[in-house]
């Protein structure tokens, strides 16, 4: 089990080798692209606090700001992962993976992570600076770190199992990138990645918070900004129960498919 | 001989509409999903904006109906230029990969030929929005001025992204980077244009002209300004000529690669 492990470690490591390789593409590609949705979105609230004060009380403008930051580091850190296995089964490339002495949707995860905490890093960073430069600085306590680490990378452990489970649709349908935005576009606002579910009106909020969505950002960016182990606790016990569950599920539905699938020649 | 030439052209384009629509009927599943779930994509969007402004009432003096003509001049633009235009945002892809070679062989104008032989299911869910965003959601009174300055719009998104693509041309690896500043564009030219103030203002209308897409179209529907009118379209035509002439001059310096590829 743990020469396993080491295995799939060993993965993401060479991954964070080469993210760090190409890192100014990364840097001029995604990284630049949602620091300037946050750059936007500073406007954005600016301009509304400016005008009618707190929109949610207790979240000043820089907590606003922040927020986005944070939601944004953990989310799109997985990168484009679900085409990417789509494009493995679309082109038949999947029947290499087959052969090889690991678990395929295991292998890409792996992948995924690896090159998701440089992402992450990354969007922090640039990120941090465009919100820091616009704003200025929110309060985060040292003692709090090490917590929030923790469940931001059970987020994008949960963010990537379900992204996992979406992916297998491939086999289907061949194309799961369509699936794929829109799974990405209720992550980014029902899941609370662009602003905090106390925006939406009462029962749109109270439904969001509930699902696995809001625990990949919703949870964690608000977490960050209102720490207490109280919440802590709460958040790392309820994402644990949602990756298990969608871990379980992608257990089935990928020994299911495995048997199923059929590559075209070429 | 020019009046010649577009009517042949016009002919490619309907034969490559022919082919794309033969296409989307083999292969209907990849079609209808693609356009269906980019048509959901921009239903959540803007029930994303409903729900913001459901809260805050107005954004510096923007409501939700002015979002409404943003999504409806975007999606149309993008509509457009994607579905019938769509290798207007593969032009580095292209030279990168050394696929020019392909339409440099043949007797056609060689950027036209290239931006009428691809286009983008995705692009056809944005169009499918904004043309029903226009009919139900907007004052017929609206209508006919919307529909003229979508035409800015479809010359700006196609000559940033021809330029942007001619970067490839000038400068190695520039690929990423170029796909980064249109996707920037697009995502720019989506909110509401009242956040957008003073010096970034300037950004959002001259460097990245997402402004004359969305924001200055939407702001002529509330009072019109003939300056400003034509402004739009004196910029979209002087950016799109600007394109095609960078992209004419990189051409003298592209050289192919051994690349072979099936061209499907």
């Amino acid at each position: 089990m743990s020469s396993q492990l080491n295995k799939y470690l060993s993965i993401s490591f060479i991954n964070i080798k080469e993210s760090l390789t190409y890192i100014w593409d990364i840097i001029f590609g995604k990284v630049i692209f949602i620091a300037l949705i946050i750059f936007v979105f500073a406007n954005l609230w600016t301009v509304v606090f400016a005008s009618k004060g707190e929109v949610i009380p207790g979240f000043t403008l820089a907590m606003m700001v922040w927020y986005l930051v944070f939601g944004e580091a953990i989310i799109t850190s997985i990168g484009r992962f679900v085409k990417e296995v789509g494009d493995d089964i679309k082109s038949g490339e999947i029947a290499n993976y087959l052969t090889k002495p690991y678990n395929y949707i295991v292998y890409k995860m792996f992948v995924s992570f690896g090159k998701g905490l440089i992402n992450f890093t990354l969007i922090l960073i640039f990120g941090g600076l465009v919100a820091y430069l616009m704003v200025g600085g929110v309060e985060i306590s040292l003692i709090s770190i090490p917590f929030l680490l923790i469940v931001a990378l059970l987020a994008m452990l949960l963010n990537l199992v379900i992204a996992s489970v979406i992916s297998l649709f491939a086999f289907w349908i061949e194309d799961a990138s369509s699936l794929n935005y829109i799974y990405s576009k209720f992550t980014f606002i029902f899941g609370g990645m662009i602003v905090p579910l106390e925006v939406y009106p009462p029962l749109v909020e109270k439904i969001a918070s509930f699902l696995p969505f809001s625990y990949s950002a919703y949870h964690p960016s608000k977490l960050a900004l209102i720490f207490s182990f109280e919440s802590f606790f709460k958040v790392f016990l309820v994402q644990i129960a949602w990756i298990s569950f969608f871990i379980i599920i992608l257990i089935f539905f990928y020994k299911y498919i495995i048997k199923k699938v059929s590559v075209n020649g070429g | 001989m020019a009046v010649r030439e577009i009517i042949s052209n016009f002919k490619l384009f309907i034969e490559y509409q022919k082919i794309f629509l033969k296409s989307a009927i083999e292969y209907r599943a990849n079609f209808l999903l693609s356009t269906f779930f980019m048509f959901l994509n921009d239903v959540i969007w803007l029930f994303f904006w409903y729900l913001l402004y459901y809260k805050l009432g107005d954004i510096n003096g923007w409501v939700f109906q002015d979002l409404i003509y943003i999504y409806v001049f975007a999606t149309i633009s993008f509509g457009i230029a994607g579905y019938f235009f769509g290798n207007h945002k593969e032009i580095a892809e292209l030279v990168v990969k050394g696929k020019l070679d392909f339409y440099l062989t043949l007797p056609k104008k060689d950027l036209t030929h290239i931006l009428i032989s691809k286009n983008s299911w995705f692009d056809l869910g944005d169009l499918l929005f904004g043309i029903l965003l226009l009919i139900f959601m907007v004052s017929v009174t609206k209508v006919p001025l919307i529909l003229l300055m979508i035409i800015p719009g479809v010359l700006i998104l196609i000559g940033f992204g021809i330029l942007v693509g001619s970067l490839s041309f000038y400068l190695q690896s520039s690929e990423s980077f170029g796909s980064t500043l249109y996707e920037s564009l697009i995502s720019i030219s989506l909110y509401p244009g009242s956040i957008f103030t003073g010096a970034t203002k300037f950004i959002t209308l001259f460097i990245l002209p997402a402004g004359f897409i969305t924001a200055v179209p939407v702001q002529l529907l509330h009072s019109f300004d003939l300056t400003w009118f034509i402004l739009l379209f004196l910029f979209s035509i002087a950016l799109f000529l600007l394109a095609i002439y960078v992209f004419y001059k990189g051409l003298k310096r592209y050289e192919s690669g051994n690349l072979l590829y099936v061209r499907m």
